[in-house]
């Protein structure tokens, strides 16, 4: 590790290098890592430099990684030096446990494969890209550790000439110097610098967004209830494919057309019957009792759309709120517990939780008399006791 | 107050606040990591978000720089959508252009106020409409058949009705 001092800045301050990750994942977000090809010869000794540091402890892997897809392919390196490093990265990578020292070779690479892949996970591969650049200006010793001095900054270079390729979505920039050469570069990285759509009145933000950034759709999808999700898919048939694409809210949209089928099939049942026993009823009256069950049940019916007023209003409840049943129209009232008060969404009265009658501040609940304390000689008593 | 200059893609240089730059985690990660000192003179590249938008971005970073950090994403998620600050309202009212880059760049530069900020706006730029009016909000042509479209129809009928 004795070469490790090229990498720091001449005021002895710390730096980390890192790398872009050939994993699956960023390649699936529209750019594959830089590869050997892409550099000149010089930056093909320097990546075994930077290889031979990390890796001279152990032989066999030196041998694999050595010839190929290397430097900015590689994994993630990262150079210390003592001072100026977080907690998190100091353990990391400083202490490394006993086992690892048994594993093998293979093993190693695997490891710290998944490692580099889980901390690039949610990272956009412009970001990467951008961060190998920043990297590589702030390393101009790292470029001039390069053996033959004739080009010293040359993966830099090449860096910058992918960047700044006409067609590479970066547009041209004052440093590079497009060259022949450079316009044969495939594009490989993000088409689009952002903001070069400002000033469009119109555009369809969900198709565009679903082709640059799909993990951004669901941020939007969430914030959608199921019934805009119903008409979120009737828009087109690319909204209707980046809806079933979306697991989560396509499940909610599905759950929500099963309960409304449910209800409307229930209801429609219930047509039938109430037509059925009414057409009973008008030739005898010895279904009073029966009528008035199912007047009853129907009464409970015309309830269904109460209770998908309910399931509506649940949808929009925060945390540590609930609700109640409005006294006055019936339909749900917003719960605060810790106030002990409700706000009626449907006729914006105020109700007290407990009494359930209008809100009365600090005074305490004014219950209706005979009912809460039962008394025996009140009429309305009397009355029930006769009933029986 | 230490600066720092961001530059982008067009070469605009910004001198921001490092309170106000480090609402993007990227910039703050990316200024942890390589240890850049914070009166650095050099401009830290942004090499694909343009001045426009950048401009915007950072407007929205210095009033929000006294705003505390957001909460982490909890599994009951948060369905409000009307609940923006009148300052992301005016903010958000854009045209659509503007809006799906700040999306992007909220994205890129990860703000998580802003990111959600916008993403609700687009919410609610679809909430309580019908698909045609979708389709005029954002120019989108319909290209369902209309067999197609009878079919869906059928299918959502129990949905329909109140």
């Amino acid at each position: 590790m004795a070469s490790s001092a090229v990498f720091k800045k001449p005021s002895g301050q710390s730096r980390l290098l890192l790398c872009r990750s050939p994993n699956k994942r960023t390649d699936t977000i529209g750019a594959s890592p830089l590869r050997t090809e892409d550099f000149t010869a010089d930056s093909t000794e320097l990546a075994q430099e930077i290889e031979k540091l990390f890796y001279d402890d152990d032989k066999d892997v030196n041998k694999k990684t050595s010839h190929g897809k290397s430097f900015l392919g590689f994994p993630v390196c990262k150079f210390y030096s003592s001072q100026k490093l977080s907690r998190r990265h100091t353990f990391q990578s400083l202490s490394p446990s006993k086992e690892w020292f048994k594993l093998s070779p293979k093993s190693k690479m695997e490891r710290k494969l998944k490692k580099s892949s889980k901390f690039y996970r949610n990272r956009s591969d412009s970001f990467l890209l951008h961060r190998d650049l920043c990297i590589l200006q702030s390393f101009p010793e790292l470029c001039q550790h390069s053996k033959s001095k004739k080009t010293p900054s040359a993966p830099l270079e090449a860096v910058k000439k992918q960047l700044f390729t006409p067609d590479s979505g970066y547009g041209s920039s004052p440093e590079a110097d497009v060259s022949n050469e450079s316009l044969c570069l495939t594009p490989r990285y993000p088409k689009h610098i952002i903001g070069s759509y400002v000033g469009q009145s119109r555009l369809d933000i969900i198709s565009e967004l679903s082709d640059e950034v799909p993990v951004l759709l669901e941020r939007i999808l969430k914030f959608l209830p199921p019934k805009d999700l119903l008409c979120f898919a009737q828009v087109s048939k690319r909204w209707q494919e980046i809806l079933n694409a979306a697991k989560r809210d396509s499940e909610r949209r599905n759950a929500y057309i099963k309960r409304k089928r449910a209800t409307y099939l229930a209801k429609k049942e219930n047509h039938h019957m109430v037509r059925r026993s009414r057409a009973m009823t008008q030739s005898s009256s010895v279904f009073g009792e029966v009528q008035r069950t199912v007047t009853h049940g129907c009464s409970i019916f015309k309830d269904v759309s109460k209770h998908e007023q309910f399931w509506q209003a649940k949808e929009t409840l925060r945390r540590g709120e609930n609700l109640m049943k409005c006294q006055t129209c019936g339909s749900p009232a917003r719960v605060n517990s810790r106030t002990a008060r409700a706000k009626c969404n449907n006729c914006n009265s105020d109700l007290c939780i407990k009494c359930k009658s209008s809100y009365h501040e600090s005074e305490p609940c004014k219950m209706p008399s005979a009912w809460s304390r039962g008394e025996i000689s009140t009429p309305k008593s009397r009355r029930n006791l006769r009933r029986l | 107050m230490p600066n720092i200059k961001l530059q982008s893609s067009d070469g605009e240089v910004f001198d921001v606040d490092v309170d106000v730059a480090k609402q993007s985690i990227t910039i703050k990660t990316m200024l942890e990591d390589l240890g850049m000192d914070e009166d650095d003179d050099e401009a830290i590249p942004l090499p694909n978000v343009n001045s426009a938008i950048l401009g915007k971005v950072l407007e929205w970073c210095q009033f929000h720089k006294d705003d505390p950090p957001p909460p982490e994403d909890e599994e009951n998620r948060e369905k409000r959508t009307d609940d923006l600050c009148g300052f992301d309202i005016d903010f958000l009212k854009v045209d659509q252009g503007t809006l799906f880059e700040l999306i992007l760049a909220a994205n890129y530069l990860d703000i998580k106020g802003l990111l959600d900020a916008s993403c609700k706006t687009v919410a609610n730029m679809i909430k309580g409409k019908t698909p045609e009016e979708i389709r005029k909000t954002f120019n989108i042509k319909n290209d369902f058949t209309p067999a197609e479209e009878e079919q869906v129809r059928k299918e959502n009928s129990w949905c329909e009705e109140k």
